[in-house]
């Protein structure tokens, strides 16, 4: 697990609340449980802040799994 | 009366009927609740929502159908099928409001999305989805909309399901959905009692019918 999984890990454990959690690039909304829209607008938010980034809505809207949102953060951490 | 696809222009009316939609028959609208809008600040997030035209989810204006009466519009409708592109409507949606609502009020919500967890129904990928389905009060009692959803069926040959969530307390939506051939096949009451202050009931119900 490289560096900005591990720290979207973070996130999603504690936006779940769930310490058990683990996701990887492939997971899903359809993988977790209780992961509705509010639940989602508030995982993109955290992120955001966790990372300290703004994400661009064409970027947010090919978010379909982890991997995606992971990508366009080691975009925008590498500049 | 015609029944035609909605147009940007019709955004004015889908913002009235997204919002009575929303409230179920009380005075509760769920997003300004949640988010701590004001009437001016939640139309104008509909607005940016509506203006992006995302399909696959409620806020969306070409999936909405419109009934209409020498070019005034009597009542609408919303449909998509879930799941489109492999993505839930709710995270569709989600990524929307996460994109226009102003910080302060993610900041505000805080709380009442932690009031809210877990209170929802699952939608089934695949099946139509119903939703934001309005009738302007002078107009109702006539079966619009029941014409709205048979249309949106029309326009979906491929689909076997179709599914409507609402709100348990609204007994009246929940008998014209039966008679228009809808059963319950899913309810969640919420546990906390703060959820009354945020939903317009503290039930949620999906119904479904098979074609």
């Amino acid at each position: 697990m490289d560096n900005v999984l591990s720290e979207v890990n973070k996130v999603f454990r504690s936006v779940f609340q769930n310490e058990q959690l683990d996701v990887n690039e492939t997971t899903t909304a359809n993988d977790v449980e209780a992961w509705d829209s509010l639940t989602h607008l508030t995982l993109i938010s955290e992120i955001q802040k966790h990372f300290n980034v703004k994400f661009k809505i064409t970027e947010i809207m090919k978010f379909k799994n982890v991997g995606d949102m992971c990508n366009v953060l080691r975009t925008k951490m590498n500049g | 009366m015609q029944i035609r696809t909605a147009t940007p222009a019709d955004i004015p009316f889908l913002i009235t009927a997204i919002s009575e939609a929303e409230k179920s028959g009380t005075d509760i609208l769920s997003y300004q609740r949640i988010f701590g809008l004001n009437d001016d600040q939640w139309q104008n997030l509909l607005l940016n929502i509506l203006e992006e035209d995302m399909l696959g989810q409620e806020l969306c204006v070409s999936g909405f159908l419109i009934a209409e009466e020498e070019e005034k519009p009597l009542a609408a409708v919303c449909a998509w099928v879930e799941g489109v592109d492999d993505m839930p409507s709710g995270v569709i949606k989600g990524n929307l409001l996460a994109y226009f609502l102003p910080e302060e009020n993610m900041t505000y919500a805080t709380e009442n999305l932690k009031t809210l967890e877990g209170f929802n129904v699952h939608r089934a990928m695949g099946a139509l989805q119903l939703e934001s389905i309005y009738t302007a009060p002078e107009s109702r009692g006539k079966g619009i909309t029941g014409q709205l959803i048979a249309q949106h069926i029309r326009n979906h040959p491929e689909i076997k399901v179709v599914q409507i969530t609402l709100m348990g307390d609204n007994a009246s939506a929940l008998r014209a959905y039966e008679k228009l051939g809808f059963r319950v096949v899913e309810s969640k009451t919420a546990e906390n009692g703060a959820v009354k202050n945020l939903m317009p009931g503290m039930t949620k119900i999906l119904m479904q019918k098979e074609l």
